[in-house]
């Protein structure tokens, strides 16, 4: 795994180095903190994974450019209660405070952890919110609607910097017998993942109105940091009948920052994806990013909806979408 | 014309025996209730080029209307190979978002 930082939209790239390029690591997430200090400084944080557990490391930017990086990483370091985790995701709150979370899957119930760093690029000091430990209903298990491969839980965070609110998101059964039916959960904390709405223990809010026994999954959270709009997409397999294995992209937004939940849901592609077609597995991928009254999605579809796939047809597909909200 | 969040987009009323055919085009409709209330019951209404994204309810009422109201969350390909395309990645430059910023870096490989 390298990091490599670009200055100009991506047209020339250069390694940051000083990693020590880590082994047999997988899942990099990479995040960006805010510009702190005098002279003005932000910092770069990466999560990924490897056969330690979920790591942690940061730099510093000083500038644009990558002589001003650095000069050296801090950490990686292990996160707390990750030797079985493989998938990360971390956001950097207001004042350079990090947080990361993962979910350890061969523990049981599967459970999800957040790793809180207060002091940021000044510690390698990760610990565990004890009251963000969310147990699941359900871990490596296969489910129709992606090829009948396995459809981890996975969270994703992000900080809404100008009101203080650290919002996670992740898929989960409804009830440990629930079968093929999974629902996305939103909860947020104003106090670094010390306490959670709502709380640990009950289900969190949930961002989708699908009717019972729908699959949704792989969900992805962005805040947009001017108006504090909370934008979740996902896919959904709620239109399916049986055997469920179509899905389609779906996505709500909160204008209240998730104090009520099922904001209205939308669905952003009107053709359906299919996983049934010779194996072919959704894995974890799907991405967001919600800037300025634009939601951009990028997603895995075979649906031909733009009716210009390559032959053969059925092979998935990277769509994108500009969403004004 | 764009309506964005409207609770109704656009409603056409009229009475009953007043034969007209209202036009609506060139017009996406965002996140909306209902786009179009056409509550005209001898009238109609003609849709050309109108769009909807994130609409509860395209078209209610029980007025007669042609044309369609097409879907449009302006979805386009963020790259075409004749292999799997996966693990899509998104970044916005927020200091100039307006331009068409989207960056995304992308891995592909068979499965």
């Amino acid at each position: 795994m390298v990091v490599y930082v670009s200055n100009d939209a991506g047209s020339n790239w250069t390694e940051l180095s000083g990693l020590n390029r880590p082994n047999a690591s997988a899942t990099p997430k990479l995040a960006v903190g805010p510009l702190l200090g005098t002279p003005l400084k932000s910092s770069l944080w990466l999560s990924y994974s490897d056969s330690s557990g979920a790591r942690a490391a940061g730099i510093e930017v000083r500038n644009a450019g990558t002589s001003n990086m650095g000069p050296t990483w801090t950490g990686p370091t292990t996160l707390p209660s990750s030797g079985s985790s493989v998938f990360t995701s971390i956001t950097v709150g207001p004042t350079g405070e990090v947080a990361v979370a993962h979910v350890a899957r061969s523990v049981s119930p599967p459970t999800v952890y957040l790793a809180v760093n207060t002091n940021g690029l000044g510690s390698t000091n990760f610990l565990n919110q004890a009251s963000a430990a969310f147990a699941l209903k359900y871990g490596d298990e296969n489910f129709p609607v992606n090829a009948g491969l396995s459809m981890p839980p996975i969270p994703t965070l992000d900080w809404d910097r100008a009101r203080n609110k650290l919002y996670i998101v992740y898929p989960d059964r409804p009830a440990t017998n629930s079968v093929n039916d999974t629902d996305i959960y939103v909860r947020y904390s104003t106090n670094k993942g010390a306490a959670w709405i709502p709380a640990s223990g009950s289900n969190g809010h949930k961002a989708n109105t699908g009717a019972p026994l729908s699959t949704e999954f792989h969900p992805r959270l962005s805040v947009d940091q001017k108006s504090g709009f909370v934008g979740v997409v996902w896919y959904d397999g709620r239109q399916g009948a049986a055997p469920y294995t179509n899905a389609w992209l779906f996505a709500s937004v909160s204008t209240n920052g998730f104090a009520t939940a099922q904001p209205r849901n939308f669905q952003v592609n009107p053709a359906r994806s299919s996983a049934d077609v010779a194996v072919r597995s959704y894995k974890e991928y799907i991405g967001l990013r919600y800037q300025s009254g634009f939601l951009y999605p990028a997603w895995l579809d075979n649906s031909n909806y733009k009716a210009n796939a390559p032959t053969p047809t059925n092979q998935f597909e990277i769509y994108t979408s500009r969403i004004p909200f | 014309m764009r309506v964005r969040w409207a609770a109704k987009g656009i409603q056409f009323d009229g009475n009953a025996g007043v034969n007209v055919t209202h036009t609506l085009s060139n017009s996406i409709f965002d996140q909306c209730q209902i786009a179009l209330q056409n509550n005209l019951p001898s009238g109609s209404v003609a849709l050309s080029n109108v769009k909807q994204c994130g609409v509860a309810n395209a078209i209610a009422g029980s007025g007669i209307y042609t044309g369609t109201m097409a879907f449009d969350c302006g979805i386009a390909n963020a790259s075409v190979s004749t292999d799997h395309q996966l693990e899509p990645a998104v970044a916005v430059n927020p200091s100039n978002p307006t331009l068409p910023g989207v960056e995304v870096p992308l891995s592909w490989w068979s499965m």
